[in-house]
């Protein structure tokens, strides 16, 4: 059984149509890569997977349950989390209140313990935990967007560009943060990301996604080596 | 000069709390709703029915009001603006929903006080007053209501700040209103934070309604005639906070008030006619200098170049 499946999506926004017929599925402890060209209905097939896009066909199961008619936030509280890529933190709250926030809904003792897991991972948070999101550089409130997610230690983590605005030192950084995820935590990250050559190098399995389809799923290493596909689509020789 | 503070005071607070609830909905489902005012129109009538048929003061009917005003605002928005709001309504569309919705419910009002006053053969169903009475505070003499309405306000205000600031469902409100989207994915029950929104705004301008019978004589049509200042008040204070708000209802309260007696003093002369344009001229004025409102001040950067200024001189 996989950890999550989507048979036969086909989503959009009101009437306009952006994902048609995808199937896709996530195993445990895997990290799975989405990419392919702007357009192409990566960020909103994530979106679609945590309930924010309107569906009008297919299924998505997560851990043997159909999740597809479930509200965004009953999918929070079972197990799946979600960056988006921009607008990811709430601007004119504390870091602190960000992050209590994102454990809504869990006891107090729970948080507490989960709020020191998380300063163990990130530890850089803890220079800025009583000041405004507003205030912080682009990188820290990424750091800040990254630990909200994760401080319901997720069995599914869903990170839409996370490197998108930062600096190329630290978006290596970053990225082996989520390898960190999978490795040492054991938890299943699918990513959608810009630099599709060092995803695929992190990831296991990867799907291209071309106006709104799918048109490959595999191991990463089958992606590139496809020289095809990576020149025609991705821009990568 | 005293007794108009007095009453700018009195009539500040009827305002603030009534512009806090009109930012509140405002903020959830970005509708200016305009049946707001008729929430007060019902908390006086509540307040009035309660009073003439169990002799209970209206100030301890103030619990009761809040929570019937309220359950009529948090109904509004389940089954009403919610649904319309989910299927994509515009701006417009809920505006118009809102004009509607008030209409009908003056009229449901209007009936109410026809039927009372023939079944109780008492006609100041269509047009009462409170009976207020001065207070000796040290030299200053007080009207009660005035001092009710100032606890009450600075109480509210309070419990509310505490509220979105200490509480978690507080913190998660503000979340919500900032970023709903965001609020959801983290497994905030936004649909939940909003309806209690709107059942404090909602509320909150029921309890306004307890005090305007003792300011001006209550009718079906009182809360719609304050409902334009409470507007002008939510959107002085930018729209988009609280805080603001409730500046907002201070400088409206006060700039009318003030402003009439000021200009009704020689050599002006003006006649009081003139009185429900003071708050509007005072929305306007203020907008053309600051046009995001009182929020809209960035008052780090006023702070950084009296400080820079000062450094200079230095």
């Amino acid at each position: 059984m996989y950890l999550l499946e989507a048979k036969n999506i086909s989503a959009g926004y009101g009437k306009l149509q952006i994902l048609f017929n995808i199937d896709f599925f996530v195993n445990d402890k895997e990290l799975v890569v989405i990419i392919g060209p702007n357009g192409s209905g990566k960020s909103t097939f994530l979106k679609t997977l945590f309930g924010l896009t309107k569906i009008y066909s297919g299924n998505i199961i997560f851990r043997g349950i159909n999740i597809t008619r479930l509200k965004p936030y009953e999918r929070a509280r079972i197990g799946l989390a979600y960056l988006p890529q921009t607008n990811n933190s709430f601007e004119n709250l504390t870091v602190k209140e960000n992050l209590l926030m994102s454990m809504y809904g869990i006891s107090e003792d729970i948080a507490e313990k989960r709020l020191e897991e998380i300063l163990l991972f990130l530890p850089k948070i803890k220079d800025f935990m009583n000041r405004k999101v507003k205030t912080l550089s682009g990188g820290e409130r990424q750091m800040v967007a990254m630990a909200m997610a994760l401080i319901r230690q997720p069995n599914l983590i869903m990170l839409d560009e996370p490197t998108a605005a930062l600096a190329p030192k630290l978006a290596l950084e970053f990225l082996n943060k989520i390898v960190e995820l999978k490795e040492l935590y054991g938890m299943s990250v699918v990513l959608v990301e810009q630099n599709a050559k060092k995803a695929l190098e992190i990831g296991d399995r990867a799907y291209v996604f071309v106006a709104g389809k799918s048109i490959f799923s595999g191991k990463t290493e089958e992606l590139l080596r496809d020289k095809h596909l990576m020149q025609t689509y991705l821009g990568l020789s | 000069m005293f007794e108009v503070f007095v009453d700018a005071l009195a009539y500040s607070d009827v305002l603030i709390l009534l512009s806090i609830g009109i930012t509140l909905t405002y903020m959830t489902v970005k509708v200016p709703n305009f049946t707001h005012g008729d929430y007060a129109s019902l908390g006086a009538y509540i307040a009035f029915t309660i009073n003439l048929f169990y002799g209970i003061h209206p100030f301890l009917s103030i619990p009761i009001v809040f929570i019937l005003a309220g359950l009529l605002s948090f109904i509004f928005y389940l089954f009403i603006f919610r649904p319309l709001s989910e299927r994509g309504a515009n701006l417009v569309t809920l505006m118009v929903t809102s004009i509607a919705l008030e209409l009908i419910l003056r009229s449901l009002i209007n009936i109410y006080a026809d039927i009372m006053s023939l079944k109780t053969k008492i006609p100041i169903f269509r047009g009462f007053i409170f009976q207020d009475y001065l207070i000796n505070i040290g030299i200053f003499l007080l009207p009660f209501s005035t001092i009710v309405a100032t606890v009450t306000a600075v109480l509210i205000v309070s419990l509310l700040y505490l509220f979105l600031n200490k509480t978690k469902f507080g913190i998660a409100m503000r979340a919500s209103i900032e970023n709903p989207d965001l609020a959801k994915v983290l497994g905030i029950n936004v649909d939940l934070v909003y309806s209690i929104s709107w059942f404090i705004a909602g509320g909150l301008a029921g309890i306004v309604g307890v005090f305007i019978p003792y300011r001006i004589t209550a009718n079906p049509q009182v809360g719609w005639d304050l409902l334009l200042r409470g507007f002008a008040a939510s959107v002085l204070g930018g729209l988009s906070s609280i805080y603001g708000a409730i500046i907002g209802g201070a400088v409206i309260g006060f700039a009318e008030i003030v402003g009439i007696y000021l200009l009704s003093q020689p050599p002006i002369n003006l006649p009081i006619a003139y009185r429900p344009s003071i708050p509007y001229l005072t929305l306007i004025i203020t907008l053309l200098i600051i046009p995001k409102g009182i929020t809209g001040i960035d008052f780090s950067k006023i702070k950084r170049k009296i400080v820079g200024g000062r450094n200079g001189n230095n």
